[in-house]
């Protein structure tokens, strides 16, 4: 087992998951807390030995506590930092790991503990290759949400709280506003219809509405029909970036499968193409595919499930 | 605005030749630009225009980047000039290994320099962090996931598109800032833009690189394939879509 573990998260209540997680390899868990009392007194629940904890103010930036926390690591020198991926998070972690000399190990496939070290299996190439390593110095490594399951946890850590103040980069707040975000759960839907840049018009979404509602699907797509054409909410785009499905089908319309878009759907039990160029990768990455215009299939398909 | 951004060519990950114990081979592939990067790339332009200023290029890597295909495809996107880090060692250079090395070739090649940019993550490590370290590393202020950047007197303002939340911040200049994949739609270069980049200068940095290796990496292999059938079905009229819920309702059960 490792001595000591650090986790950090932008947002306590992620916190069971990591402490968990670094409970498997370390017999000592320490939490950061860059938040409110209430957040430290949350972290003190979930699990870990010990909570370190940083007062932040309205208008601190979570970034700027680089230099408190990197000085507490290099006086405390745990084994490794697991960080909760965010995009706050990432940011300070990337400047902490520029402190401490050391590279975030980030996409992971896996974890474990060989000969004292903590050995990561991390994707690479949008998921054409799986790396084997391990950090020759203090082991960072960015975990995405489930990678780690939480348990639940008795007793309260104590907390301590930090006098050291964050470090200004010179950046002032200028604005914080909430936005819109779409709560879709991908991941626990067992039919799933994914839409590629093969649909030609947003408005010829509803084709692939009609067919996931007699299918009683949830619908995903590829990357660019998120984010180059705004056509679905990021949280629907599915792949080694985006979200990781494990539905009983997969339903590919137009989807040319790419290695970062087929990644995210490896775990399905069948996948169905359609698409029009025989030639496309994903016929070689699928279970039943169909050579075919999904202008002409969708509907089709709508129709026999409709009368079925 | 003197403005820098920072790309990395990877090999084609289509090209890749895998053995059956799942060895990967690059040596056939050809090697591109980073999809992400080309959004750095396309800001600093937009930059450099809008503030009458100048947008310059930079990489760090190995042998690959004597490439002039690689080089003319660059600086045919609106920068005057390239600048580049050529060193067998960068060939394993990890994230932090990068960030090193790029910030030795800007205090070395353009110690002026007003904003660095950086892609929001590479084509193969997607690390998502260099940007964030060379902040660090020069002493200047960083962020990544900025979605919008105004030039303003001797100053930035930036959005930030975080999870749920956007951010707004003013930043003294000379700053390191990480932007998002739609941040802009990277321009197509012209037939004259291609032409013209082969006259712009490349100064490849006699630097050398003394960051120590901080991951140890003990295999790239292949992912493990998951099997799969594939049946294909020629064709759209009806009976062959009916064709194809045949075969799902024998393997589902139904
Ligand atoms: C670092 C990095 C990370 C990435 N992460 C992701 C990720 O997480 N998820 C992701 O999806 N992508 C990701 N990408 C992008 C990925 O590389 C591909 O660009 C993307 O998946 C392709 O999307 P697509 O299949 O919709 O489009 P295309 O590749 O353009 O394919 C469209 C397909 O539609 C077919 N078609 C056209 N018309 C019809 C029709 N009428 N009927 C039937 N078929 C038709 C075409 O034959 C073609 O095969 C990433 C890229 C990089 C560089
Ligand atoms: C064929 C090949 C094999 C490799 N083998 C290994 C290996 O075995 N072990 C290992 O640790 N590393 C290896 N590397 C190097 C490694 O992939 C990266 O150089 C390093 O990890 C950069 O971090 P990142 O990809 O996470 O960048 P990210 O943090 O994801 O990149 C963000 C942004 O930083 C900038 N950036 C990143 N890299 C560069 C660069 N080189 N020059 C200029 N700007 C850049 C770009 O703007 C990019 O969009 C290999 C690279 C190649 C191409």
């Amino acid at each position: 087992m490792l001595a000591n573990i650090w986790i950090l998260s932008e947002k306590a209540e992620n916190l069971p998951e990591l402490c968990a997680g670094a409970r498997q390899y370390g017999q000592k868990v320490s939490a950061v807390v860059i938040g409110s009392a209430a957040d430290a007194e949350q972290a003190s629940g979930a699990g870990p030995d010990q909570v370190y904890y940083w007062p932040r103010g309205a208008t601190d930036l979570f970034e700027d506590f680089t230099a408190p926390v990197s000085a507490l690591l290099l006086a405390e020198q745990p084994d490794a930092l697991f960080v909760r991926d965010s995009r706050r998070a990432r940011a300070l972690a990337g400047r902490i790991a520029a402190r401490m000399g050391t590279a975030i190990m980030a996409n992971l496939e896996s974890c474990a503990l060989v000969e004292g070290k903590l050995l990561v299996e991390a994707l690479m190439f949008g998921g054409a290759a799986v790396r084997a390593q391990k950090a020759t110095g203090l082991a960072m490594l960015m975990i995405g949400g489930g990678f780690f399951a939480a348990e639940a946890a008795g007793g309260k850590a104590p907390v301590a709280v930090q006098e050291s103040k964050p470090v200004s980069s010179g950046a002032t707040l200028v604005e914080r506003r909430q936005v819109e975000t779409e709560k879709v759960n991908l991941g626990a839907a067992k039919q799933v219809v994914g839409v590629g840049r093969g649909l030609a018009r947003q408005d010829d979404l509803a084709l692939i509405g009609d067919l996931a509602r007699a299918l009683g699907a949830e619908i995903g797509c590829t990357r660019p029909v998120a984010e180059g054409e705004n056509w679905m909410a990021k949280e629907r785009y599915i792949g080694v970036t985006g979200a990781m499905i494990k539905p009983d089908v997969y339903w590919a319309f137009g989807v040319s499968g790419q290695v970062q878009h087929m990644v995210g759907v490896a775990g399905a039990r069948v996948i169905v193409a359609v698409n029009k160029d025989k030639n496309a990768p994903i016929f070689k990455q699928c279970d039943y595919g169909l050579i075919g215009d999904l202008y002409k299939v969708a509907p089709a398909l709508t129709n026999i499930l409709q009368k079925s | 605005m003197k403005i820098i951004a920072c790309y990395k060519i990877v090999p084609e990950e289509q090209d890749f030749l895998v053995d059956p114990d799942r060895g990967l081979s690059y040596a056939r592939a050809e090697w591109k630009i980073g999809q992400y990067d080309l959004n750095a790339v396309e800001a600093g332009a937009q930059l450099a225009a809008a503030t009458g200023g100048q947008l310059l290029v930079l990489s760090v890597g190995a042998a690959e980047l004597e490439n002039g295909k690689l080089r003319k495809g660059i600086l045919s996107r609106g920068a005057e000039a390239l600048g580049l880090v050529i060193a067998p060692e960068l060939k394993d250079a990890d994230p932090h290994q990068t960030a090193c090395a790029l910030a030795a070739a800007i205090r070395s090649w353009q110690p002026d320099c007003d904003l660095v940019l950086c892609g929001e993550g590479s084509a193969d490590v997607y690390g998502q962090q260099v940007g964030q370290q060379l902040g660090e590393l020069l002493g200047l202020p960083a962020f990544n996931a900025v979605s919008r950047i105004t030039p303003q007197d001797g100053r930035i303002r930036i959005e930030r598109r975080l999870e749920a939340e956007a951010e707004v911040l003013d930043l003294p200049l000379p700053a390191v800032l990480t932007v998002t994949t739609d941040i802009n739609r990277p321009r197509i270069p012209g037939m004259k833009d291609i032409l013209n980049a082969g006259k712009k200068p490349v100064a490849v940095l006699p630097l050398e690189i003394k960051a120590e290796q901080t991951l140890e990496v003990i295999s790239t292999l292949a992912p493990k394939p998951t099997p799969r059938q594939c049946v294909l079905i020629e064709g759209d009229s009806a009976d062959k879509v009916a064709e194809l819920v045949g075969h799902l309702q024998k393997e589902l059960g139904r």
